[in-house]
């Protein structure tokens, strides 16, 4: 009598544990909810690219250079953009120069006053599209690899729309516009390295 | 004399640990303050869990260096139940598990792996060190393959609260292990089965001609430390609102030290939970402390690396007929 209520009250426990531990639904009604739930980065990235970089606020590339050459630390933390505890800060700029050399991974502009920045046409990388941009915050997405997939589609989109009109448009001596996102190592900004990922290119005078 | 010698000697964790915090707190003024003391405590919570489980291990003279796989393998496993539940196609059916059905999910995961280690020593006279070694790799892959090698994140509010609420004004954590600990207390102070895995460790043969089931007492007591494991992984993965493939990395390191710190005997049949849990006290002070005073993380480790030397040839220098 004893060992049968001792099975019956455990079985009556187990039965409450599973009942309280799991739902059953059809899994063809969840699917169908999922699908139109589904984060879809490379819409986001392919939207973000041909109707949000118009608008985007853009600091002028000359203003960007003299003060990553004076204060950097104090520069970036009023006008770069950077996620968590990184001390990489990201930033939109955009200015205008005209080619003065043309690499197999970048494009060196001149900007008039002596100084010049590289455009980059390869080794397309990293989160300064999406960071820089600030058009996507980490909270908003169900888990990191939606939120990681952005700077990917956005990466493959300048890398298949942005650069091949780069390499095919731009000649020496020739003048660009040019509007970009760039990251920066602020204990260690070096002018020299920075490779500008191009988001809008426009040729204003051909040679 | 020799009457303070042997009070010196069974304090000998305390002893250092409330010197430890008086050389810390002379040294940073940042030490001793209620937020960096929960911070410790809440810090420890996740060690003092693992280490109780391998305090029983190792009062068997066995050793589980399974321990920081099992933890991740049963963090990711609750993270996975609670965030995609589970597909049946051929019945299209979906299974979605509540948090306390996506805990308890980890849980057997964990009590299933360590009762294969406990199943591969007991049953295949697989010595301890090589049958955990070979788990602490099958748990890893298997950590890898359930996530894909990507963090599961996003597990919701309810999850969070156990490795970052309070209740009544004590990080939910501390609560946790304060539990275990009474527990587990209790379980080597009053239960048989505590006597048992004393005698087991003791003199394994005597146990045997005692009676003692000796294969039953091994294999509940690498269950109980893979259980005691996949609490720590559902702790961490609640703290960090993610579970992570190589989350738990070297954990078993940090919890052995704890065990050996603490006075457990490595050959056995010696040793306390409360030791263990001073043992992770000192680790935790010391972390802490070494961190406020901005020591080189390189410096950190040889540091606790001569702490653990330094225990054990106190131990044996205390014990010197010990096998």
């Amino acid at each position: 009598m004893n060992k049968v209520f001792k099975y019956g009250l455990m079985t009556i426990l187990v039965a409450l544990a599973l009942y309280n531990a799991v739902r059953i639904k059809p899994l063809n009604e969840v699917k169908k909810k999922q699908d139109t739930q589904l984060f879809d980065a490379k819409a986001y990235a392919a939207d973000f690219m041909a109707n949000k970089i118009e608008s985007l606020p853009a600091l002028q590339v000359d203003s960007f250079l003299e003060h990553l050459g004076n204060n950097p630390t104090a520069y970036a933390q009023e006008h770069g953009k950077k996620l968590g505890i990184s001390d990489a800060y990201h930033f939109i700029i955009e200015g205008k120069g005209s080619v003065s050399a043309i690499e197999e991974e970048y494009i060196v502009l001149g900007l008039g006053d002596g100084s010049s920045v590289a455009i980059a046409t390869d080794f397309i990388f990293g989160n300064a599209i999406r960071d820089g941009s600030g058009m996507a915050h980490i909270d908003d997405h169900q888990n990191t690899m939606d939120f990681n997939s952005i700077s990917v589609e956005l990466n493959n989109q300048v890398r298949e729309t942005i650069v091949p009109l780069l390499r095919d448009k731009a000649t020496m001596g020739s003048t660009l516009y040019f509007k970009g996102a760039v990251t920066i190592a602020i204990d260690q900004p070096n002018p020299s390295e920075i490779k500008i990922i191009p988001l809008r290119i426009q040729i204003i005078n051909e040679p | 004399m020799n009457q303070i010698k042997n009070t010196l000697l069974r304090f000998q964790s305390i002893i250092a640990l409330v010197a430890l915090c008086i050389v810390l707190t002379l040294l940073s003024d940042k030490f001793l303050t209620p937020e960096n003391g929960w911070n410790i405590m809440r810090q420890i919570s996740i060690n003092v869990c693992i280490s109780v489980g391998m305090t029983l291990v190792i009062l068997t003279r066995g050793i589980d260096l399974s321990v920081g796989s099992i933890l991740a393998f049963s963090g990711a496993v609750t993270a996975g139940l609670l965030k995609y539940g589970v597909e049946l196609p051929a019945f299209n059916v979906f299974m979605e598990f509540t948090v306390f059905g996506a805990i308890l999910g980890g849980l057997l995961v964990g009590g299933c792996l360590g009762t294969f280690n406990g199943w591969m020593i007991t049953r295949f006279k697989v010595p301890p060190f090589v049958a955990t070694l070979a788990m602490l790799t099958i748990a890893r892959g298997a950590t890898m393959l359930w996530t894909g090698g990507f963090p599961i994140t996003g597990l919701g509010t309810t999850f969070a609260f156990i490795g970052t609420g309070w209740f009544l004004g004590i990080p939910m954590p501390v609560w946790i292990m304060a539990v275990l600990v009474g527990l587990a207390m209790f379980v080597t102070h009053k239960m048989v089965f505590g006597r048992y895995i004393y005698a087991v460790g003791g003199n394994e043969s005597a146990a045997r001609l005692s009676g003692i089931d000796i294969k039953k007492i091994k294999v509940w007591v690498y269950a109980l430390a893979g259980i005691l494991a996949a609490v720590g992984g559902i702790m961490l993965t609640s703290r960090l609102d993610s579970a992570q493939p190589n989350a738990g990395m070297s954990y078993e390191l940090d919890s052995i030290a704890a065990v050996v710190i603490g006075g457990t005997s490595l050959s056995g049949g010696r040793g306390s939970i409360m030791g263990t849990v001073q043992g992770a006290l000192i680790i935790g002070v010391l972390n802490s402390g070494l961190v406020l005073l901005n020591v080189s993380p390189f410096w950190q480790q040889i540091i606790k690396g001569f702490v653990i030397l330094i225990a054990v040839i106190l131990d044996r220098l205390n014990h010197p007929n010990e096998d």
